[in-house]
């Protein structure tokens, strides 16, 4: 177990500070310290994984290269297998914790990646944020809404630094190209209102829904020696133990996710907000074809989700892996002026030749560069909560069978008391928000 | 008929012999629900999992419930692990969802009476937390007693606690007090949680009670509780607690603290709840921390509004930057009546650091009342200020700032300079450009260079034509920085014009700059076969300095005929022109081309000109697939004979490790005994088996097994460890399939002909027409056996047959996937049967059989009801390891 001193000043102040201190800030050159190309332990921005399956696994947990400061100082997983590999990868400098409330403990860890399930997203976020770290998180930001209400307030009066780890903002949106460009010519007005916006098989998108869907009636099985399970459950409701329920296939279970639509929800949608410029809003009216009722438990199937938005926009979802056939060759974007399919093309053609003059969006900044500024990183709280209310209300859709209205701005169901039954469903103690 | 679906759903969710674990014989079925009531019945034959019996139907049947039916519906549910009750879960779940429509009231009511009867019978906990979970979904007030009653219960309480909360019923708390009383240990965490959830001030003296507890667990959430409702004297009671050694406990009661000051401040006390913000403000480890500070900061401008703004402008000019972000987005963000104004009277009489600030805050609140404050800081004595008041000039402004921007980049201070032009180059407007372009002839040459590179970096290509003009300026500055602008923004056309300006060129600066301007407007034509033209055209060996230029502006840009001019050139007898001439080889960007670099690197005569071709060479060799194999092996082999040193072979022996091809290990196996050059082609090899992964595992296993035979070296060695251990991740999976199909039956979806017997099926009808199923389209699934690709359809079955030859009797194991369903015969008996809708997953099924000696009959009936539609078969020994000498083939005999 890992015990780190209290100091004065802690690490995170003095990297922020001396940043800030710009030219001054090079105290002894870099070559002199370690050589050409040496990097002082100062300029390296630590991290802690919590979680290490396969996403923390994937994207996360770094190997500390020899001769250099390391850069994962902490390995954190309910499963002693996946914290005996992280911690082998990881290597030397690199210390493992079975409790995620003991890594917020340490005072050299600049951030906290968060890679477990996402019913922990929350609750692990909020804290790390109450105890000073920035926060890079794995997708979907959170379980429900109402968590990620609390989290995102939580972020920003700890004046924290969160990045979602999803990308298609910063870059080429799947086979659409670039997301600045996509909004670029949304902001043009060259294609009209109100605009649709089709995320489907056909147009290159796959919800995974049939790889995540739950099993129905599991035989409840022995709890490994090398889990435990009660933390790995945390603010879940306490259900028998089986394998299907736990690492990766766990997504098929309401309890902890909401299947392929919250593993892609966030890739998929997140980008789209952007696009359309609604960022900082959500659909008023979301609607669902899906086999009703829903199993209680287990994810199960859906056929398309319409979310409609104030203004006449709306994103349509469709699995193309339940019910009726997606209907071929529509648009990823349309809107009364103009198509756009994908690799630029548009109907009429030209379309995105003819943006000279249609300002640049505002710059999105990267997590690292976003902690070393403080300034707001390009995915933050904010934007993430949107995108990942849309995706929690498309799966409120789902299980409810039939059509919600949605208040964006008070975020809340419009006189739906059964609805609203699923934005903030109480916790198992002693884990509450 | 409702007998053959009961059917169905058993085979597809009954997990004793079905689900996932292992199976070895074909049970019989039986039909739990075949004594249902028949409204009952009726319900429950629309609720499967994945149903399209439509939610119609669903609240049609629903609607014809009765109290016994629903008590009934609780009968049917089973602990879980003996037996199926899916579908009576899924009606009983519909219902939550049912009762709660409008005018719903009585079967909302009946709902409630009957799971509440049946959470106080002596029903198993895991059917009455079932029951409980049903209630929080659609359970109304008169829940409450009976959730209440079970709050005592260790293994319930927790469950009932989310229900009671849930539901929302005022009396609520009252029952959680009243249980609270006797709770202990986790069941009085979930109690005081739930009340300070509720915010119920009448436990509160029982909560500060239990904020002095020995139990950590009870004191944390009593102290929560006790914040959340507002409590004032649970702030002593933190003080108190701060002193925990844990920075994580610490952190909590942080927060609690703020959530503490929130509700005071909610509850009409602003001061009280500065109070409290302030004393977050000088918290933290040993140090005040900076995010307590952005807390309180936050606290106090929710708290006070515009009174909170000393603090906040105090906040900006922090020496934390973290302190300093939080709070110039709270200055930027703060609302109310007379903020502008506030910040404007601050302004008068504030240092020069505050002054600053104010500023940046005004640029971004986007208040144009501000602009002349921002005007008249313009010239403050403050470096500082005078680059905050630019700023937001610009910002508030706009572009009819352009002109008074453009003035500060004459100015002596290098950061105003810098801030100027970030801001023209930032600004938007339509009539920017042209605002710059018109400046650019008025400016001093310095600055008229300036502006267009600002105009390049603003891709002002409209403003092309000035900037072409500008390329004969007077200024060199001027006329460089337009020469760059044409290179970065022209169309080939423009190469006629820099070619007039190369011969004109006054310094080799100015020389350089059209060479790099010429490449560019020459590599933007589409027409491969003309890029070069226009050089080409203008080359001629009479000067020696045009001549060097144009060669390396050809060395730029590429193509076959660029290449023979260069070639030419190698054998120049002036000594600066042959250098060019192989410089020019030396970033050669043409891969297409690059065959003629061994015999270029060959005749070259001084080995420094020599190793520029090679290195040049191995980085153009083609990646792996962007050229036919032989033709990359042939290209290698070309290399390696011109090579003169051995560190240009170990170069181009690593290229062949990317080549995905058996074909690359038979090149590279000579090289094994060479021993300067083993380490580097048992490398190349083990890179050349991790290519071959996933379907070429046999291939790789042997490639990697004869590299590491070749050396010591510990690098590579435990390069070929790591693939040998992917290798053991791909293997044994069965590719060769006889295919048939697709069967279907009118009106039946996938999951409805899972147990119709069609041709196929043992004992098999004559006359089944089989075809050989062909590999999976995807390398990196080759495991995949993709029905869409030979027969898949919609609702349909395919079978799939082969033969597995094994060396004796022997214990083995099917590992499955399918999408959807899947059954499996093996010697005409089934052996495994799971009619699941489902993506198809390696492994996702473990089947434990016997083996036959000599050949046995492998049968799959795999079902689909729509999209993706395949299996994969994994052959493997019952504890997971390898099976030796079992072979899988399409042929009836070994």
């Amino acid at each position: 177990m890992a015990n780190s001193e209290s100091r004065a000043v802690s690490r995170r102040q003095f990297l922020g500070s001396a940043i800030t201190a710009g030219a001054a800030f090079t105290i002894v050159p870099r070559h002199v310290l370690g050589g050409p190309g040496y990097t002082p332990p100062s300029e390296v921005l630590t991290r802690a994984v919590i979680g290490t399956g396969g996403m923390g696994m994937a994207g996360h947990v770094t190997a500390n290269k020899a001769g250099e400061p390391p850069v994962t100082l902490a390995v954190c997983d309910v499963d002693e297998q996946h914290l005996a590999r992280a911690l082998k990868k990881a290597g030397r400098g690199c210390e493992a914790y079975s409790d995620w409330r003991r890594v917020l403990d340490r005072n050299d860890i600049d951030t906290i990646h968060i890679a477990t399930p996402p019913h922990w997203h929350a609750l692990i976020g909020i804290a790390a944020a109450q105890a000073g770290f920035d926060i890079m998180e794995e997708k979907p930001f959170t379980r429900t809404i109402g968590e990620g209400q609390v989290y995102r307030e939580t972020v920003e009066r700890y004046g924290r630094i969160l990045q979602i780890n999803t990308h298609f903002r910063f870059g080429n949106y799947y086979r659409y190209g670039a997301s600045k460009l996509l909004r670029k010519l949304v902001n043009s007005g060259l294609l009209g209102k109100p605009l649709t916006v089709r995320v489907g098989r056909e147009q290159g998108f796959n919800w995974k829904i049939k790889q995540w869907s739950g099993r129905p009636n599991l035989d409840p099985q022995p709890i490994p020696a090398h889990l435990d399970f009660d933390m790995w459950l945390g603010p879940a409701p306490r259900k028998p133990y089986h394998p299907h329920r736990v690492h990766q296939s766990f997504r098929g279970y309401w309890d902890y996710d909401g299947g392929g639509l919250t593993d892609m929800g966030q890739h998929y949608l997140d980008p789209v907000q952007y696009v359309l410029g609604k960022d900082q809003t959500g659909p008023v009216e979301i609607s669902a074809v899906a086999p009703w009722p829903p199993h209680p438990d287990a994810v199960t199937l859906w056929e398309s989700v319409t979310l409609k938005y104030a203004d006449g926009d709306r994103i349509i979802l469709r699995s193309g892996e339940w019910g009726q056939p997606e209907p071929k060759g529509e648009p990823f974007i349309e809107g009364p002026g103009g198509k756009v399919f994908d690799n630029y093309r548009t109907e009429p053609a030209g379309l995105f030749e003819r943006l000279d003059g249609v300002p640049d969006p505002e710059p999105l900044i990267d997590f690292e560069t976003a902690v070393r500024t403080r300034q707001k990183a390009g995915g933050n709280e904010s934007v993430s909560h949107r995108s990942c209310t849309i995706v929690n209300l498309a799966i409120a859709a789902i299980r409810c069978g039939r059509t919600l209205r949605w208040d964006p701005v008070k975020e809340k169901f419009v006189g739906d008391q059964p609805a609203d039954r699923l934005i903030d469903p109480p916790m198992r103690s002693p884990w509450h928000l | 008929m409702r007998r053959a679906i009961w059917i169905l759903i058993a085979a597809c969710a009954m997990p004793n012999w079905a689900s996932a674990a292992t199976a070895t014989a074909h049970p019989a079925v039986v039909d739990p629900y075949q004594d249902a009531r028949p409204r009952v019945a009726s319900l429950l034959e629309l609720t499967a999992v994945n149903s399209d019996a439509g939610a119609a139907a669903v609240y049609a049947a629903l609607a014809q419930l009765e109290r016994a039916d629903i008590a009934e519906l609780c009968d049917l549910l089973v602990v879980p692990g003996v037996g199926d009750d899916t579908r009576a879960r899924m009606a009983l779940h519909a219902l939550g969802w049912y009762v709660q429509g409008p005018d719903r009231h009585e079967d909302r009511a009946d709902f409630v009476e009957v799971l509440s009867e049946k959470l106080r019978s002596d029903a198993h906990p895991a059917v009455k937390r079932y029951l409980i979970h049903q209630l929080q979904l659609g359970g109304g007030t008169g829940a409450t007693p009976a959730l209440g009653a079970l709050l005592p219960d260790t293994e319930l309480c927790a469950a009932a606690t989310r229900a009671l909360l849930e539901i929302g019923d005022p009396s609520a708390a009252t029952v959680i007090r009243a249980a609270l009383q006797k709770a202990q240990g986790r069941n009085r965490v979930t109690l005081i949680d739930a009340l300070g959830r509720l915010r119920d001030r009448e436990s509160v003296p029982v909560l500060l009670g239990d904020a002095a507890s020995d139990d950590a667990d009870v004191r944390f959430a009593a102290l929560a509780a006790l914040c959340n409702i507002g409590e004032r004297a649970a702030a002593d009671a933190l003080r108190a607690t701060v002193v925990d050694d844990s920075w994580y406990n610490r952190s909590r009661l942080y927060g609690f603290m703020a959530t503490l000051a929130d509700r005071i401040a909610e509850g009409g006390d602003p001061i009280e709840a500065a109070r409290l913000y302030a004393v977050l403000l000088r918290s933290g480890r040993a140090a005040p921390d900076p995010h307590l500070k952005c807390a309180a900061l936050h606290g106090l401008v929710r708290a006070r509004g515009v009174a909170a703004l000393d603090a906040i402008v105090g906040g900006v000019i922090s020496s934390d930057p973290e302190v300093r972000g939080t709070a110039m987005e709270l200055a930027v963000a703060i609302t109310g009546d007379g903020v502008t104004e506030a910040y404007v009277k601050l302004l008068q009489r504030a240092s020069p650091a505050v002054r600053a600030a104010i500023l940046t805050i005004l640029a971004r609140r986007g208040d144009k009342a501000a602009l002349p404050q921002a005007l008249g800081r313009i010239n403050d004595r403050n470096k500082d200020v005078r680059l905050a008041a630019l700023t937001a000039t610009a910002r508030l402004g706009g572009e009819e700032m352009v002109h008074e921007l453009i003035g500060y980049l004459h100015t002596v201070n290098l950061d105003e300079r810098a801030i100027a032009r970030k801001l023209i180059l930032e600004m938007p407007g339509g009539t920017v450009n042209q605002r710059i372009a018109a400046a650019v002839t008025k400016a001093q040459p310095e600055i008229g260079a300036v502006l267009i590179e600002i105009l390049v970096d603003r891709r002002a290509v409209a403003q092309l034509e000035l900037v072409t003009a500008l390329t004969r300026h007077a200024e060199a500055p001027v006329r460089i920085a337009a020469i760059r602008a044409v290179g970065a923004l022209a169309e080939p056309p423009a190469a006629a014009l820099l070619l007039e300006r190369l011969s004109a060129a006054a310094t080799d600066m100015e020389r350089e700059a059209i060479e790099t301007a010429l490449a560019e407007v020459c590599s933007r034509d589409t027409n491969a076969a003309s890029k070069a033209a226009p050089v080409l055209a203008a080359l001629h060996a009479d000067d020696a300095t045009e001549y060097a230029s144009l060669l390396r502006v050809l060395g730029r840009i590429g193509g076959r005929a660029a290449l023979v001019a260069i070639r030419t050139a190698t054998t120049d007898p002036r000594q600066p022109v042959r250098d060019a001439a192989y410089r020019a080889l030396a970033v050669w960007p043409d891969a297409k081309t690059a065959d003629e670099l061994p015999a270029l690197a060959r005749e070259a005569r001084a080995l420094n000109h020599h190793v520029l071709v090679m290195r040049a060479f191995a980085r153009l060799l083609p990646a792996d697939g962007e050229r036919p194999v032989e033709r990359v092996l042939a290209l290698v082999q070309a290399g390696l004979d011109a090579s003169r040193r051995p560190e240009e072979k170990t170069l181009l022996l690593s290229k062949l490790g990317n080549v995905a091809d058996l074909r690359a290990v038979a090149a590279l196996r000579p090289y094994l005994r060479d021993e300067a050059l083993a380490a580097e082609a048992a490398a190349a090899m083990i890179n050349v088996a991790d290519r071959l992964l996933p379907a070429g595992w046999a291939a790789a296993r042997q490639t990697v097994e004869e590299a590491l035979a070749a050396t010591e070296v510990e690098t590579v060695r435990r390069r070929g460890a790591e693939v040998l251990r992917r290798v053991g991740e791909h293997e044994d999976f069965i590719t060769e399939w006889l295919v048939a199909g697709p069967y279907m039956k009118a009106g039946r979806r996938g999951n409805q002909v899972f147990d119709v017997r069609f041709a196929p099926e043992p004992p098999a009808d004559a006359g089944v027409e089989w075809q050989e199923q062909p590999l999976s389209k995807d390398a990196a699934r080759y495991w995949l056996v993709d029905l869409n690709q030979s027969c898949g359809a919609p609702n349909s079955a395919v079978y799939l047959s082969t033969s597995l030859f094994s060396p004796e009797a022997q214990a083995a194991r099917l590992e499955l996937g399918s999408d959807d369903g899947i059954k499996v015969w093996l010697n005409g008996q089934v052996v495994h049967a799971n009619n699941a809708l489902r993506g198809c997953q390696r492994s996702e099924d473990l089947v434990d059989v016997r083996l036959e000696k000599g050949a046995n009959a492998l049968l799959l009936k795999v079902t689909n009801n729509g999209g993706a539609f395949a299996a994969c078969v994994r052959l493997r020994a019952p504890d997971g390891g390898r099976l030796d000498g079992v072979h899988a083939t399409l042929e009836r005999r070994p």
